[in-house]
């Protein structure tokens, strides 16, 4: 198997504890079983954890893979952040976009594990061969902004790139995410919170060796057909005009969009619209990721008031929901304000936000008091508290030192009363899209191996809940192959590392994804010279999802952690503007189908033996031969 | 053709999404590799402000590079392009220094300075251009000149950003 291009062909090693750099060759097995990126981080993982590994301690490490088509196809430029999650204490992965994926195999690498801890705070610079720990002392404690500044000056070319982390992190806060290319985040499951309890502050690259391709001629035209598709496709032009944001309308107007920790959905928007930040505080759409032709990311500009000089790249969907609705806040420029404070202190806008929902409703309902919080009046809607908190979350002071360790954390201070209104699953909290709003298509909730995540599963067409009814209107036993044939494609995605936006979530059909999974195949096969076949990306697929419930398995986590929190099960979703969603209904046997046609044991959820074995991960089976029965 | 009377690449900053497809695909074509570095049109970035823009020769009517250039390896030829004499390139580097559209640069690599060679009148990086960006047109000297203006504009304003002061 010899592989004349796409992959950089090395996986640099880095041990903060005793300094050593090792860059060793890529295993082949590696990438005929996984293919890379989020198959990468699953099996990095996976050989590399066990059950008492603290997240925060030395010995987690934290993957960052590229994919085969980073920087190769359009809308590639990806990386999967990956390390045992301080927040959910599972299996943690996290996407992010940007530049900096292609820039660290132009450097190189297709992947960089870092383990151990650094005396003191220290930074990566990676330029080509040359790698260095350098240290960071004068950088700890400066904002995601600054430090990207600081970095960036220092090494004098502007063309490098930087991941880096805020207070957040540095404070061990289990939602801190890491900052890529200034603008970007890998925001879900505390992945910063890993990067901070290593003394790493900082990632830089500058990658100038380039990227070779094994076939030039068949490269081009499949890039060039792609570009193709795109320009038909009627979610490129939802894209560039007005990003993720068209959900707003879209989520709330089919009773979707989360509202006041999901007691409801489907009230007046106001000022909170795509449209409307669009036309008041969008300088330009622009992309921002590598090769991507649609450019869904916003750069907004707050020009006079006060928050005036409020200035980034974005907000989308998610973060807008959640800081703005689901915490009763209804001053869009509050929102931008609160969505660069998240940037910059180094949080998960949704998962910090979605917290401080939480105490809302604990608050509405009384199962907290002033007290209980810093004396905050905390009623929904209340900015200042918002805004107070969030710094306090990343600053680990008073109420949020508590609602820095995560959902659960909070649940246990709270008490046993608030734990139904804890709107999470494996921890992770419900991403700002209701799931009663689709029962089948949001099952990905549920079987995320990573906690309540929405891009593990993506639906087809950019109409909101068109596609979510359709699924639904089919018996469970079909509408859940057609789930698994979905999540089957998501993962190709990650595993290729290419756009979920681009490549599958706002697909206007199931042949336009056929067409897709066929570009992704050729375009890989033409950048490396392999002769991969769909079947060999679909096994790839399978190992990738199997490995990833077997290192959770490895931590006990079992079928009862599959499930929604009970208010999803239990309770209609009301709508506003009228009707309501009934309560999620045949859980339990969808969740059955799932596992049967993924190869899990129902009563478990634990991978099948069988399974394992005729994927050839015959290691894995012994490992979890010894959990059974537990 | 002589006088500026021929096609030229313009550039658009306003629809540029910053993607660097052109990048890509120029350095595919000139040296079989995708490899900004090597590339003859550059996407230069302000992320801080939002800002895209693209360096590369425009076959401005001053041409700064050729009257900037001691070993007249920088010359028009007959279609009025602008083009390096490798040959006799004396690899001062002056011509960068000279070119306002940042259109000339050292590909490390192989060790020479590279400008756009309009691909011999098919360029690449407009053929693949997502959002029209840059194209290849013939304008009246107006024309010409707005573009050129606004061009320039966007390039001052792109490398002025806070990171490097």
């Amino acid at each position: 198997m010899k592989i004349e291009g796409g992959y950089a062909g090395k996986i640099l090693e880095v041990n903060l504890t005793n300094g050593k750099i090792e860059k060793n060759e890529m295993d082949k097995q590696l990438v005929k079983d996984y293919i890379g990126g989020r198959g990468f981080a699953a099996k990095l993982l996976y050989d590399r954890t066990f059950p008492e590994l603290e997240p925060l301690s030395p010995f987690n490490p934290l993957i960052l893979a590229t994919g085969p088509l980073s920087g190769i196809a359009p809308c590639s430029g990806r990386i999967t952040v990956g390390a045992r999650s301080p927040l959910t204490k599972s299996h943690g992965d996290s996407n992010v976009g940007g530049e900096f994926a292609t820039e660290l195999k132009m450097a190189g690498y297709d992947a960089i594990v870092i383990t151990g801890k650094a005396e003191r705070p220290v930074y990566i610079q990676i330029v080509d061969d040359e790698v260095k720990i350098n240290d960071a002392g004068l950088l700890w404690g400066k904002d995601t902004l600054e430090t990207t500044r600081a970095l960036l000056k220092e090494f004098g070319d502007k063309k490098a790139y930087v991941a880096c982390i805020g207070p957040a992190g540095e404070n061990l806060v289990h939602v801190a995410g890491i900052c890529v290319d200034l603008n970007r985040f890998a925001a879900r499951g505390g992945m910063g919170a890993v990067m901070g309890s290593k003394n790493l502050k900082a990632i830089l690259v500058r990658g100038k060796k380039g990227i070779k391709l094994a076939d030039i001629d068949s490269w081009k035209r499949i890039f060039g057909e792609t570009l193709d598709l795109y320009r038909s496709e009627p979610t490129t032009p939802i894209g560039r005009e007005i990003g993720s944001n068209f959900l707003l309308k879209a989520h709330n107007a089919a009773g979707a969009m989360v509202w006041r920790n999901c007691q409801y959905s489907g009230d007046e928007l106001g000022e909170i619209t795509g449209e409307n930040l669009n036309e008041k505080y969008v300088t330009k759409a622009r992309s921002g990721c590598s090769l991507c032709n649609i450019g869904c990311a916003r750069h907004t500009r707050i020009e006079r008031g006060p928050y005036k000089g409020v200035e980034f790249n974005g907000p989308e969907y998610y973060t807008v929901d959640s800081l703005g609705p689901r915490v009763g806040i209804d001053d869009l420029e509050n929102v931008l304000y609160n969505s660069q404070l998240c940037d910059r202190l180094g949080l998960d806008a949704t998962s910090a936000s979605s917290i401080i929902g939480f105490a809302m409703e604990c608050y509405q309902r009384g199962i907290i008091t002033k007290e209980d919080v810093d004396n905050y009046e905390l009623d929904w809607g209340n900015k200042e508290a918002v805004t107070e908190i969030l710094k306090k979350m990343a600053y680990r002071q008073g109420i949020g030192d508590v609602l820095a360790d995560g959902i659960r954390a909070a649940v246990k201070k709270f008490g046993p009363e608030s734990e139904k209104y804890a709107m999470h699953i494996k921890g992770l909290d419900i991403p700002p899209k209701d799931p009663r709003a689709g029962y089948t298509y949001n099952m990905r909730y549920a079987i995320s191996t990573r906690g309540a995540d929405h891009l593990r599963c993506s639906g087809v067409s950019a109409k909101s809940g068109e596609f979510a009814e359709n699924i639904d209107g089919m018996p469970p036993e079909k509408s859940m192959k057609m789930f698994v044939r979905l999540e089957k494609y998501v993962t190709e995605v990650n595993l290729f590392n290419v756009c979920n936006w681009a490549w599958s979530a706002y697909s206007s059909s199931l042949e336009v994804i056929e067409k897709k999974e066929k570009y992704l195949l050729e375009l890989f096969n033409a950048a490396t010279s392999l002769d991969f076949t769909q079947e060999d990306i679909d096994k790839a697929v399978e190992r990738t999802i199997l490995t990833e419930r077997a290192e959770n398995a490895s931590y006990g986590l079992r079928r009862r952690d599959d499930y929604f929190p009970k208010r999803f099960t239990q309770e209609p979703l009301p709508i506003k503007s009228g009707g309501f969603h009934p309560p999620i209904v045949d859980f339990e046997e969808r969740l059955n189908y799932y596992y049967k046609y993924r190869g899990l044991d129902v009563d478990t959820g634990m991978p099948l033996e069988s399974k394992l074995r005729e994927l050839g991960m015959d290691k894995v089976a012994e490992n979890l031969e010894k959990l059974r029965g537990d | 053709m002589k006088g500026g009377k021929t096609k030229s690449l313009v550039f658009y900053p306003d629809r540029c999404l910053g993607c660097r497809i052109c990048e890509t695909i120029c350095a595919v074509e000139h040296a079989g590799m995708i490899n900004p570095e090597r590339s003859r049109i550059k996407v230069i970035k302000n992320d801080e402000k939002g800002l895209d823009a693209v360096g590369v020769c425009v076959q401005c009517k001053e041409a700064p590079c050729i009257a900037s250039c001691s070993v007249d390896a920088i010359l028009r030829n007959n279609d009025y392009i602008i083009n390096i004499d490798k040959e006799l390139c004396a690899l001062c580097g002056l011509c960068v220094e000279a070119c306002p559209y940042g259109g000339i640069s050292l590909d490390e690599q192989s060790g020479e300075f590279i400008i756009c060679d309009l691909c011999g009148g098919n360029p690449a990086c407009v053929k693949w251009c997502p959002t029209n960006a840059i194209q290849y047109t013939q304008l009246s000297e107006g024309e010409n000149k707005k573009i050129w203006e606004a061009h320039l504009s966007i390039l001052r304003s792109v490398e002025k950003t806070e990171v490097l002061q």
